[in-house]
């Protein structure tokens, strides 16, 4: 299970959080595929020149054989790191806050951290067939100030997850206290792709205190 | 053809050291309890048995290619 009570630095002793969600890996298929393809390509073209299929003598064979080879190996490493670079993209939502970690390639991690008072306009868009076809989108984060929009890409439940900032959001303008904050939504929480509609399951996961509960279910005041 | 699987080597060494790095950086920042050391066992096993491939076809190839001298009975 993952360890939601430390999900980022900064994170407060107190603060719920209401989404944890990553890429939908449907998103990284094209990239998988194209990997498998090619490892398929290179054992059918290694086997081909060892059987003699392109003639030549023992050291080209050789040569070839283990230049195809070092194609393979490498081109696993460049998979390995594309994909935890998908992987490690990953978008918090709190009582407070909205964090997004940008994993990019090996050594370069950004992350923003947004306070839900500065969101300005939500919005979701759907583009592309396989977007359209597997059910995964974007949300645009319009900010207050000079900031820059926040884009979140390859979300599988992004309307559901537009809906949770848009009403954190609206408490948070509304100066609700924080620990009273609860998305009015179906939807309550994401975490790890699985929905939750019900706040009882939340310190189960670790996504909120046990004696929390939103204050024991106290209506947040608007 | 030693100085090719020399340099084979080197180059297996090459990916086993950008493989490394990767796990470093990703285990240093991944989350208790995802999915990092699967995607990393993984992708690591995949690319050992490519490089271990050659290995398997090498001789077959080498020995297909160089005829051994007719043995003479007198």
């Amino acid at each position: 299970m993952l360890d939601l009570r430390h999900a980022f630095t900064a994170q407060d002793t107190e603060e719920a959080i209401f989404a944890f969600v990553r890429p939908y890996w449907v998103a990284f298929l094209p990239q998988t595929i194209l990997f498998a393809l090619g490892i398929v390509a290179i054992i059918w073209a290694q086997v081909f020149i060892a059987i003699g299929g392109i003639g030549g003598d023992a050291l080209a064979q050789t040569l070839g054989i283990l230049a195809l080879g070092f194609l393979g190996g490498l081109g696993a490493a460049i998979f390995a790191i594309a994909a935890l670079d998908f992987y490690q993209d990953i978008i918090i939502v709190t009582d407070r806050r909205l964090v997004d970690i940008d994993q990019e390639r090996l050594f370069v991690r950004n992350t923003a951290v947004l306070d839900l008072k500065e969101v300005q306009d939500v919005s979701t868009r759907q583009s592309g067939f396989f977007a359209t076809f597997f059910g995964y989108g974007e949300i645009v984060i319009q900010t207050a100030g000079n900031r820059e929009n926040f884009l979140l890409k390859y979300l599988k439940d992004f309307t559901e997850l537009s809906a949770i900032i848009t009403s954190l959001a609206e408490q948070a303008k509304a100066d609700v206290p924080p620990d009273t904050r609860t998305p009015e939504t179906q939807v309550v929480a994401i975490i790890e792709g699985i929905r939750y509609t019900d706040l009882s399951q939340l310190p189960r996961l670790g996504a909120m205190l046990p004696d929390d509960l939103r204050r024991q279910h106290r209506i947040p005041q608007r | 053809m030693i100085v090719a699987i020399l340099l084979y080597f080197v180059g297996a060494l090459v990916v086993g050291i950008v493989f490394a790095l990767a796990a470093f950086n990703s285990l240093r920042f991944r989350f208790k309890g995802d999915q990092v050391p699967a995607i990393l066992a993984a992708t690591a096993i995949t690319g050992g048995i490519l490089l271990l491939i050659p290995f398997i076809l090498l001789p077959y190839g080498a020995v297909e290619s160089t005829p051994q001298p007719a043995l003479e009975l007198r």
